[in-house]
């Protein structure tokens, strides 16, 4: 009889005039079932009730029982950006746009530079490269004026829980890293991996090569496609991570194609790229990326049309389809410092886009996309087209100059995900 | 044996409702506006309920209680959580304090 039961385990731990309540709390099932329902902010302050929560909280087991009841309703709320610490222009500080703008207080900016104080140049200086359902890939940021080139630490880190993993360089500072990608689907797996690709000086120059840290043995793998020469005119600095693959596209006007890389299957296949507006015209920038279960591509020409077009990867992974476009032109008319910039040409607008947050239901009605133009950051919503002004960079103390850019801003996504995984079933 | 069969019933009773309302309105806007008012009780019905829900593995409710008690508890300080659950304090005030820097709690909510 089951409460006979609980009142001999409870007993263990607890006086024998116990409530339901402390029966129920004192069950790591049913306590786990309970905490999976609070907020993660309220959950890193309940670490501190008792060792026993300490170590539920922190175990991946529940971290990703979490991951699972709050997929539905949670997204990305705020985005890391670069902000210009003028005094020193090599200090690259990322400050916290919280996207529901700046009077909500909820977010303080978690990344902590002095957890990396370990780091063999300067904690200060430590970049953050790419965000991936709450983990973040960090690099040790120094300005390469050394010959030879120094070997960078990279990091795993999450800035919600504070915990820091160093990853193990086991290679010579002679080998050029073209592409770091932190592969996490929490989904999935507790653990995570990051490719690297790779030139070695013993490879010709064109060639590249994949290898991978599994943060579940700690080891490395060499790719088994051995060296390849990827498609001309790809940055492989600007990739997107989506459903197990990474994604790569070309700026050729030749080789219209976007390249993907199958991790767990190490394969490498090709698919075309999204239509262009005006082909001959040059790419001003673009964004690339993931969001609640979709890969968009929204690209911004010089001198396009009056309107942005986002599109979506099919659900079988074969081409792309529109599925939103923005009205810049009506845009502009609320924002007149799209207008006219420096940085434009006469009929061009100002803008970057620095996120784009699905929403998590079927329909689209909170679907927005975080834009930059200059002196603020916007959220714009794709579905009617209303706007929010959610940081104003003169306010501010971090001042900012909007120009082209790719890739300026990481998402930040709440998260208990575990950097050291050793003891997942504890 | 008396107080516990008569607790029985009455958990027993509410569980059984909870099962008949969900199995004959498909509507999720009533039932919602329903579970809402079923969910107004005392905390030891409450915790009861999901101590049967998990014996019997009726999982929509276990999840709609475990649910309600997160959203009773989320707003609390670490201090009435213990207070309520008659929790020990097992940190030494060192390790205690480490944990709140650790995790930034110091600015948030106390």
């Amino acid at each position: 009889m089951m409460e006979e039961e609980m009142k001999q385990f409870a007993s263990l731990c607890l006086s024998s005039k116990s409530t339901s309540a402390e029966v129920v709390i004192s069950n790591y099932d049913l306590l786990s079932e309970i905490l999976s329902y609070v907020p993660v902010k309220r959950l890193i302050c309940f670490k501190s009730v008792s060792k026993q929560w300490l170590s539920l909280i922190s175990s991946a087991r529940f971290a990703m029982l979490h991951y699972r009841q709050c997929r539905c309703t949670s997204r990305t709320s705020a985005v890391f950006l670069e902000s210009e610490v003028l005094l020193n222009k090599m200090d690259k500080h990322m400050v916290l746009i919280n996207l529901n703008g700046e009077s909500d207080q909820s977010h303080k900016n978690p990344f902590r530079y002095t957890s990396f104080s370990h780091d063999t140049f300067d904690p200060n200086k430590v970049l953050m490269l790419q965000s991936c359902h709450g983990l973040l890939l960090c690099r040790t940021g120094i300005v390469v004026t050394h010959v030879p080139r120094p070997l960078f630490h990279y990091y795993v880190y999450n800035p919600t829980t504070n915990q820091l993993a160093t990853i193990p360089i086991n290679w010579s500072n002679r080998v050029t890293i073209h592409a770091s990608v932190l592969v996490f689907d929490p989904s999935k797996s507790p653990y995570y991996k990051i490719v690297f690709c790779i030139h070695s000086p013993h490879m010709c120059p064109h060639s590249r090569r994949f290898v991978i840290y599994y943060s579940q043995t700690k080891t490395w793998k060499t790719s088994a496609l051995g060296s390849f020469i990827p498609p001309v005119y790809l940055a492989m600095f600007n990739f997107a991570y989506f459903k197990g693959s990474i994604y790569w596209i070309t700026t050729s006007k030749v080789d219209k194609l976007v390249l993907s890389y199958n991790v767990d299957e190490d394969t490498l296949t090709t698919l075309p790229r999204p239509p262009e507006k005006v082909s001959s015209f040059i790419r001003r920038s673009f964004y690339f990326g993931e969001s609640a279960g979709h890969l968009h591509i929204a690209e911004v020409f010089a001198c396009a049309a009056s309107s942005l077009d986002v599109y979506q990867l099919n659900p079988d992974h074969t081409g792309w389809f529109l599925k939103f476009k923005v009205d810049l032109y009506q845009l502009s008319k609320d924002l007149p410092q799209m207008r006219s910039n420096m940085y434009t040409y006469v009929d061009e607008y100002a803008f970057s886009i620095l996120s784009l947050v699905r929403s998590r239901e079927d329909f689209d009605e909170d679907s927005v996309l975080v834009l930059e133009v200059p002196g603020k950051v916007i959220v714009y919503n794709l579905v009617d087209q209303s706007w929010k002004e959610v940081h104003n960079f003169r306010r501010a103390d971090n001042p900012r100059h909007w120009r082209w850019e790719i890739n300026s801003a990481i998402d930040y996504n709440e998260s208990l995900a575990c950097v050291n995984t050793a003891s997942f079933w504890v | 044996m008396r107080s516990i069969s008569r607790w029985m019933r009455r958990i027993l009773a509410k569980v059984i409702e909870f099962c008949m309302k969900h199995a004959e309105s498909l509507d999720p806007e009533e039932l919602d506006a329903w579970d809402d008012d079923f969910f107004k009780m005392d905390n030891s019905t409450l915790f009861d309920i999901i101590k049967a829900a998990n014996y019997l593995d009726i999982k929509s409710l276990l999840d709609l209680t475990c649910k309600t008690v997160a959203n009773m508890i989320k707003g609390k300080s670490p201090e009435e959580i213990r207070r309520i659950f008659n929790i020990k304090n097992d940190f030494t005030p060192e390790e205690e304090q480490e944990v709140r820097m650790e995790n930034q709690c110091a600015l948030e909510h106390e």
